[in-house]
């Protein structure tokens, strides 16, 4: 009994010693202690989440696998700094000094102040329905609605396929131009375009919100090929419309904000620009077909603001490296 | 054995409190602030920008923009500001060189068949912005940091504001030569001109921007405002009102006036006083 009771003494005694280790605050390494970086893990000594220092990775850095530690948790929302008073490194520095600086209490180096990125992309499909709204036409406005999906080969780099139908509108100033200066604008309405797209991650980055939490965002450049589909809207109401193919190409500048590992918010400006062939200024032909062989070419930018949600598959995927 | 018992249980009380205590301290950065040690760009700081820029998304002329904006941040979020900015130059837009490939270049013989304007006086008709103003409130809850490209790594924020904006526009030309406000003359157009279509608007501002920093005094600001006025960008008359004592003259007045967007964006340098920005504990 004795012997038993002692073994259970002990093993409680280790179970309470491994507790309190667990416990107890991190202790700072020994000076000029080095842990393993992950690749893009942001430098040693850096102050403070939010301050870039000179030659700082950076959060996200593109074409790095896995920058950071201290995975966001869900919703995005994660403090970086750790420890509940850090000492101020440095203290007595100028104050323009590098905030990237490697002076300073070594512990510093092994606090994680970038977190990871809340998303990896790399092999993994990406579905996003598309809502926008065109930009730069001042007598008809497009709405669009479509959907599109990408495969990202890596974290920075993606293909895919987007489509979209337009729904329009025309505005007060079609309108007003006929009453006011007595003119019949001639406009031609988008139908559908559908393109291949490539996009491309250009930036990272993160912010916080009231200093309360930080949230991802990255940047991303787009360009592709495809077809849009137009359609002539007659001056004259007893003529026939006519629709046009157009070869299209599409360049844009978008901007993603991660909430979940399978979930970001988006946002984009993409010029689909065409050549289009619209009504002649003296159509007599009532038929649309034959209309159609005098219809003057025009090359267009249209301009089109775009956001939704994309949700990536698989759902969840595992970092490779160290945090 | 009621010992083996006491000792055992009293090591799981205490394995139990030193586990609760683990998990306590892991959460000890609840209510902590997101960034330590950041530099407080912004608090109890005058920002001065002299900026450029142009509107955009304007039916009939573009103007290019040289102006000023100052701001005063009296808390990290919250400012105020006023901003001027002249008219350097104004650009026909696409529209416009449109409508005046289509017009004729003399008015018809008889108006009162067909009332085109012709290319001058519909050009003369439009109204000029000269130069817009504003005051504001500008809410700065976000700031962070970014990376291009994985090389280059700058600090942001990013703010909303809504004030009043000031507009004032030159009126367009109502030249009696293509004019005629009795309709007595039908090689002139049958317009009344009550009101003309400029003067001071004023109406809501509203808009966001970015700043970009470069140093502890200096950011590089993207703004992008629309002061939301009435207008009659065009000049001509829109509701089809006539003098009641002439059916065939239309009449021109403030009723024509529509509610507009003025669009605009500027980039800018931001210089802060004082020079000095200290950094959060």
């Amino acid at each position: 009994m004795r012997t038993y009771s002692i073994a259970l003494g002990a093993a409680a005694t280790i179970l309470l010693a491994s507790a309190t280790v667990y416990a107890a605050p991190e202790q700072p390494p020994s000076t000029g202690a080095k842990r393993p970086a992950a690749s893009g893990e942001p430098g040693a000594g850096e102050p403070g989440a939010g301050e870039p220092g000179a030659g700082e990775p950076g959060a996200g850095e593109p074409g790095a696998g896995e920058p950071g530690a201290g995975e966001p948790g869900a919703g995005g929302a994660r403090r970086a700094s750790a420890g509940p008073s850090p000492k101020v490194p440095g203290k007595g520095a100028k104050e323009d000094e590098p905030s990237g600086s490697t002076e300073g209490p070594s512990y510093w180096k092994d606090i994680k102040v970038v977190p990871r990125k809340l998303i990896l992309k790399a092999r993994r499909f990406e579905l996003m329905p598309v809502f926008g709204v065109t930009l730069n036409d001042n007598l008809i406005q497009h709405y669009l609605i479509g959907a599109g999906f990408q495969y990202h080969i890596t974290d920075v780099l993606s293909f895919g396929l987007s489509g979209h139908y337009y729904l329009y509108n025309l505005t007060d100033r079609n309108y007003l131009v006929g009453l006011q200066q007595r003119v019949l604008p001639t406009l031609n309405k988008y139908i559908f375009s559908v393109t291949a797209d490539a996009a491309y991650m250009i930036a990272y980055g993160k912010f916080a919100v009231h200093n309360k939490f930080i949230l991802q965002f990255g940047a991303f450049l787009t360009g592709g090929v495809g077809v849009t589909m137009t359609e002539v809207i007659p001056r004259n109401a007893a003529h026939e419309p006519w629709q046009n193919y157009n070869v299209t190409v599409q360049i844009g500048l978008g901007f993603r904000m991660f909430v979940f590992k399978w979930l970001t918010l988006w946002v984009a400006v993409r010029d689909y620009m065409m050549p289009d062939k619209y009504e002649p200024d003296n159509r007599d032909e009532p038929d649309g077909k034959a209309a159609s062989k005098d219809g003057e070419w025009r090359f267009i930018n249209n301009f089109v603001v775009q956001f939704g949600i994309t949700f990536f598959l698989p759902t969840s995927f595992k970092y490779t490296t160290f945090k | 054995m009621k010992k083996l018992v006491s000792t055992a249980i009293a090591l799981m009380i205490g394995f139990c409190a030193v586990s609760a205590y683990a998990q306590e301290r892991e959460s000890i950065l609840d209510g902590q602030p997101a960034v330590r040690r950041r530099v407080m760009f912004l608090p109890k700081r005058f920002e001065l920008t002299p900026h450029f820029g142009a509107t955009y998304l304007q039916d009939f002329k573009h103007s290019l923009l040289v102006g000023v904006r100052a701001e005063f941040h009296a808390l990290e979020w919250l400012s105020f500001g006023v901003f001027f900015d002249y008219a350097v130059a104004n650009i026909d837009t696409g529209l416009t060189n449109e409508i005046e490939s289509t017009l004729p270049s003399t008015l018809n013989t008889n108006t009162l068949v067909d009332p085109s304007p012709s290319k001058r006086v519909m050009k003369d008709a439009l109204d000029t912005l000269m130069f817009k103003a504003g005051v504001y409130v500008a809410y700065t809850p976000w700031f962070g940091k970014l990376s291009l490209f994985g090389k280059l790594f700058a600090k942001f924020d990013m703010h909303i504001l809504a004030g009043a904006g000031f507009v004032f526009l030159k009126a367009g030309k109502f030249d009696s030569r293509f004019y005629d406000d009795t309709c007595t003359d039908h090689t002139r157009l049958c317009f009344k001109r009550v009101d003309d279509n400029g003067g001071l608007k004023i109406g809501p501002l509203l808009g966001f921007g970015l700043r970009f920093w470069a140093l502890r005094w200096l950011a590089v600001s993207f703004t992008f405002h629309t002061i939301i006025i009435k207008r009659n960008s065009a000049g001509f008359d829109a509701t089809g009102d006539t003098d009641p004592n002439n059916p065939n003259v239309l009449v021109i007045d403030k009723k024509d006036e529509s509610w507009e967007n003025l669009m605009s964006f500027t980039v800018g340098v931001s210089f802060f006083f004082p020079t000095k920005a200290p950094r959060s504990k």
